[in-house]
């Protein structure tokens, strides 16, 4: 039998074209029996994923957690620093550990909630030392570069032959938020200047997010940098 | 060659075998989806007797220790120590070269495989090369059939003597000996890679071209070049076309080649059946202008008669083997080594081409055993990072070209058989 469409003669086991897809069938020409190559619809047991390393990395992380409050539940009766300790090592956790319990970790997902986890680490903090600081400096900081962070991903997720676009974006992005993370730190803990050290980064991070920019729009500049600087 | 053997001691330790050079990647090279594995399967006139197949395969083992083995870890070095027991035969499943996980490498590295009437055998590619392979396949074939059937197989055209041990040259390193005075550039541009979407899974596909061959030996006369570089000229040239649909600014095209690979027996006086294996690729530019199939087969045709002859073969195993005579290097430990050698796999070894076209040529048996065998295939694995590869192998009047992918858009397949229907050659196309 030969394809309707693209026109190769096929085995007599083939019941679509292995190039083109179409369905083998001639109303008025009976097909013989033919025997495939291999037997159809058999396939291999998927191995089972092996979640040995997560246990042994989880049990690491249990264990200076348990001996830091026992130690401090049974020196001062309650839970003092060492809720520091357990915050800062779940936060750790959180970050590294946690999506590998999962076979297709997305990042899309774990990064903003790692940001969450450390939000509310710092609100714990703050808590602690009774601090007025969490909600005008820590939670503005921590959403912004947590939204500032999933929103690149996304980006290069959806756009990934942009990438120095968008890194050049991203570098000048930054630079601007050095800039109003000074005014934030003037403005909630009354410094003494606005706009001292973070004026450096800002220049420098916009010209080189400028640049990358540039670069990404320009073939021929691109061309001549990477003969430059090629390794 | 080194062979540890201490037949002397109450329970002899199994004999093991440090990795030949071309071998010497390939473990280090493996990664979580891919292996380097290659399949040579013989299709029998009759449904094969699988307890016959068993003994026979127990019976055979022994005479190759450096392929009947498993892979170990030493600290400077893998090594392969010969498995005692023969491999339970497995079943077929939809596809070939079902990934070969490290735990199994380090039980046995290759695999028996029956399906109906057809015998499979599946490879971890640090153990042999497609030509081993193939003396391995012969040999277990009539010692199957003397088994079955009760005929006399003499050891003649690839089909060793069981009952005799291994002689020294079966397993030495011949890249070893053989290496030539200088050392061959190993300088050469990327290649275009066909891309496409990865199948889920693992699921491999296979699309098995069948062309009469004295019609292809003819059409290749009239064009001047051998029956490899024909079928090599055709799948530039499909290459090329597919090359030319997707990226149609020529300036932004890449070169394309297509991996050949050499078997060194043809050239140096060597038995091993270990590997002794390296390649040419032959290559033509795009951005230069659209090539005509005449012009590929003489670039390919060129290309070939460079390369392909003992001093230069030799200056390029001594380019491989001069890393590994070094003590210094020799010295540094297996885990550091391998993150070194899987870094210039990926960054130069796999991009240098589009696509590997292996021919293991035409296939002689002694005459007792061709009424029995119906085909022969041949499949090699996906690269690591490109989505196909070929394999050929010619039985008889036939000329199976195995072309294997794990992506779901057969454009390479397609492109073939258009440029070989081109040609006037129209093959019979199978898949699974």
């Amino acid at each position: 039998m030969y394809c309707a469409n693209c026109g190769v003669k096929l085995g007599d086991a083939e019941t679509v074209c292995p190039l083109c897809a179409t369905p083998v069938y001639h109303p008025a020409l009976p097909r013989p029996a033919g025997e495939p190559l291999y037997p159809r619809g058999h396939y291999p047991p998927q191995p089972e994923r092996s979640l040995a390393a997560q246990i042994v990395v989880t049990a690491l992380f249990l264990l200076p957690c348990l001996i830091t409050l026992v130690c401090n539940w049974q020196i001062s009766g309650r839970i003092t620093w060492s809720g520091y300790v357990v915050g800062g090592l779940l936060v750790v956790y959180l970050g590294s550990v946690l999506p590998f319990w999962f076979s297709r970790p997305d990042s899309l997902i774990f990064v903003p909630l790692w940001f969450t986890g450390v939000g509310l680490f710092l609100k714990y903090i703050e808590h602690s030392v009774s601090g007025q600081w969490f909600m005008p400096f820590a939670l503005p900081v921590t959403a912004v570069l947590g939204l500032f962070l999933t929103a690149l991903l996304a980006l290069l997720r959806r756009f990934p032959k942009r990438k120095l676009l968008i890194f050049g974006g991203a570098f000048a992005a930054l630079g601007v938020f050095l800039t109003l993370l000074e005014w934030l730190i003037y403005e909630v803990f009354q410094r003494h200047r606005f706009l001292g050290w973070s004026f450096y980064p800002l220049i420098v991070l916009i010209l080189f997010g400028l640049t990358l920019v540039f670069l990404s729009l320009n073939r021929n500049a691109r061309d001549a940098m990477y003969r430059k600087f090629f390794l | 060659m080194t062979l540890h053997d201490e037949s002397m001691s109450r329970r002899p330790a199994p004999r093991w075998l440090p990795l030949d050079n071309a071998a010497k990647i390939y473990p280090a090279a493996r990664s979580k989806n891919w292996s380097n594995i290659f399949r040579l399967s013989a299709t029998l006139t009759e449904p094969v007797d699988r307890a016959v197949l068993q003994s026979a395969l127990d019976a055979t083992v022994g005479r190759f220790p450096s392929i009947c083995a498993r892979l170990r870890r030493g600290f400077f070095w893998y090594y392969l120590e010969q498995v005692e027991q023969a491999p339970r035969i497995r079943e077929e499943y939809s596809y070939p070269l079902v990934k070969m996980y490290p735990w199994e490498v380090r039980r046995c590295a290759f695999r028996v495989i029956v399906y109906r009437d057809r015998i499979a055998l599946e490879f971890f590619h640090a153990l042999t090369d497609g030509n081993g392979a193939l003396i391995f396949l012969k040999t277990l074939l009539a010692e199957y059939l003397h088994r079955k059937y009760g005929i006399a197989v003499p050891a003649e055209q690839g089909v060793l003597d069981r009952t005799e041990p291994p002689s020294p040259g079966e397993l030495e390193d011949s890249f070893q000996k053989y290496a030539g005075p200088r050392s061959a550039s190993r300088r050469a541009d990327d290649a275009y890679r066909i891309t496409g979407t990865l199948e889920t899974g693992g699921f491999q596909h296979i699309t098995c071209l069948e062309l009469p061959v004295d019609q292809v030996l003819r059409k290749a006369r009239e064009y001047g070049v051998s029956l490899t570089a024909f079928l090599c000229a055709a799948t530039m040239m499909a290459i090329q076309d597919i090359q030319q649909i997707r990226v149609p600014n020529r300036r932004r095209q890449r070169p394309v080649k297509v991996l050949l690979p050499v078997d060194l027996r043809r050239l140096f006086p060597s038995t091993s059946v270990r590997n002794f294996v390296l390649f040419t690729t032959p290559q033509i530019d795009p951005r230069l202008g659209a090539y005509t199939f005449r012009e590929i087969c003489d670039a390919v045709r060129h290309h070939m008669g460079l390369e392909v002859q003992p001093k230069y073969m030799g200056a390029m195993i001594a380019a491989n083997v001069a890393g590994e005579r070094i003590l210094a290097l020799r010295a540094v430990p297996l885990f550091l080594k391998n993150l070194v050698m899987k870094a210039v796999f990926h960054q130069v070894g796999e991009r240098k081409s589009s696509l590997s076209l292996s021919n293991l040529g035409a296939v002689t048996m002694p005459a007792a055993m061709t009424p029995y065998v119906k085909r022969l295939d041949f499949i090699l694995g996906v690269q690591a990072t490109a989505p196909y590869n070929c394999g050929v192998i010619t039985w008889g009047d036939t000329l199976y070209m195995n072309v294997i992918r794990n992506i779901r858009e057969p454009e390479l397949e397609y492109h073939l058989c258009r440029v070989l229907k081109d040609l006037g050659l129209t093959p019979l196309v199978r898949s699974n």
